[in-house]
């Protein structure tokens, strides 16, 4: 653990599959989720729904993502290097 | 030239969507956004075209806007000191009423710092986008009004929302926050949109344990909430503790513009610090001296509040004896959640039709993307009143 209590050791794969489980219930049941799949569009999930991943997300990393930064997240990928940036602040 | 630009470089391209929602909402009946009220007779009473419609969604709390003593004030300022300041604060634009008013703010509150604003919207935009600079942290209920996200945009702090109404929440990313820098949390009193109250002593307790800074925007709350009319904060004990609170004239105040009061004497410096309260002009006299009438009216007649309260309560209870299921507690602020949109715009056009006004909200103003029939209850309602509104939602299908 570093000074602010979060494990250094998550990598962006095990994001990735943290990812996948938490859109899961916004795709069809044998959809492949991609780094490249756009929020929103490909994955059709409206502001309050992304809301609520990126809180699910934050709980489970125990990070906090700035709006500033939420609000250029445009991919799947994005949000996975978002999560992995800020457990490594 | 304009009408030879290519569809993909049209600078109303994105408005596409918008234009397509609009219509929806337009082919069930009435306009519902600026529907245009040709007279308005009274607090509670407006004509549509040809019809006399009760006003239920006005934010007119304390039914103060055809109160004598706000006519006579806003008339008198009007003939003395004219139209407009036409001028900012710093410049030709601070008149003696301005001062006045923000003397007798602090003294309400019990504040060392009172500053007013031209409107509610630049109270929060100013204060808030001021106080947390480069380096700082600003964190943010989730279902905070639209000028408290534009205030964190202005912002060079990092902003960072926690979960609606939730001391949990907050402590938990306070907890995460790298200890440099200021932090100031802000919250609201009462949540507007759906009449929720905010856990307010829980919330100082929380910030003051992480050093962070509370402020509350009370805009709908002053005048309706605590013995004296204050807010929930002092209604909760803590006003004392709360380190900003701001608040609008818009409201019970029966105005236009807005304040915030602080504690702390330092926040004097938000005059020379904040752009939304340098690069615009200040309020007009008549609109600061009708402000200053309400407020002595807030201070002394405590009747307004508890005519307020039963109101709402007689309209809580009658609609939910109606089968309407309200989302919070009785309180000025009584929504109604329906199933989705397009019943929520009927329901609205039938209620019109049956001379009841009441707000729609739809997603995206709404918090969950709820679709809502909002009713705002005023002191100035009759009992026979809130039982024609209750008669209405009745008969809705």
């Amino acid at each position: 653990m570093n000074q602010t209590g979060k494990s250094a050791s998550v990598d962006k794969a095990q994001i990735m599959a943290r990812i996948r489980e938490a859109v899961a219930p916004f795709l069809p049941p044998d959809a492949t989720v991609t780094a490249d799949m756009k929020i929103g569009s490909d994955i059709e999930i409206d502001s309050v729904e992304v809301f609520d991943v990126v809180m699910e997300l934050e709980e489970v990393y125990d990070v906090s993502l700035p709006m500033e930064i939420t609000s250029d997240i445009q991919t799947i990928g994005d949000l996975a290097e978002a999560v992995e940036r800020q457990i490594n602040v | 030239m304009f009408d030879e630009v290519d569809d993909t470089q049209s600078i109303f391209r994105k408005f596409d969507a918008l234009a397509g929602r609009r219509s929806d909402v337009l082919a069930a009946g009435e306009q519902p956004f600026g529907l245009r009220f040709d007279e308005v007779l009274s607090a509670t009473r407006a004509r549509v075209g040809g019809r006399e419609i009760l006003l239920a969604g006005t934010n007119n709390y304390l039914g103060l806007t055809y109160s004598q003593p706000c006519i006579e004030a806003a008339q008198a300022a009007l003939a003395r000191h004219g139209t407009a300041t036409t001028g900012s604060r710093l410049a030709n634009g601070t008149y003696g009423i301005h001062e006045e008013l923000e003397h007798e703010l602090a003294d309400f509150f019990g504040a060392r710092s009172a500053i007013i604003f031209t409107t509610g919207y630049q109270a929060n935009l100013a204060s808030i986008s001021a106080l947390a600079g480069k380096g700082d942290h600003l964190l943010i209920d989730a279902d905070s009004h639209a000028c408290i996200y534009d205030a964190c945009r202005l912002s060079d702090a990092e902003t960072i929302r926690f979960r609606h109404n939730s001391p949990e929440n907050l402590d938990r990313r306070l907890a995460r926050l790298p200890a440099e820098g200021a932090r100031l949390v802000v919250v609201e009193g009462l949540y507007s949109m759906l009449g929720d109250v905010a856990p307010l002593a829980e919330f100082v307790e929380v910030a003051h344990r992480h050093g962070a800074y509370l402020y509350v925007d009370e805009a709908h709350s002053v005048g309706c909430y605590g013995k004296d009319g204050q807010g929930v904060a002092a209604e909760q004990g803590v006003l004392d503790q709360v380190d900003f609170l701001s608040g609008t004239f818009s409201k019970s105040f029966a105005s236009i513009g807005g304040f915030c009061i602080s504690r702390h004497e330092e926040f004097e410096f938000i005059r020379l610090m904040s752009r939304a309260y340098l690069f615009t002009a200040s309020g007009s006299p008549s609109n600061v001296a009708a402000a200053q009438a309400a407020l002595e009216q807030i201070r002394t007649r405590p009747e307004l509040r508890e005519a307020l309260r039963a109101r709402a309560q007689q309209l809580h209870a009658g609609l939910k004896g109606a089968g309407f299921e309200p989302a919070s507690a009785p309180g000025p602020v009584i929504a109604l959640p329906r199933p989705d949109q397009e019943t929520a715009v009927r329901q609205w056009n039938q209620l019109l039709q049956k001379g009841i006004y009441v707000n729609l909200a739809i997603p995206p103003a709404t918090p969950h993307a709820m679709s809502l029939l909002r009713l705002s209850v005023s002191a100035a309602h009759t009992e026979e009143e809130i039982d024609r509104i209750i008669e209405a939602f009745s008969q809705l299908d």
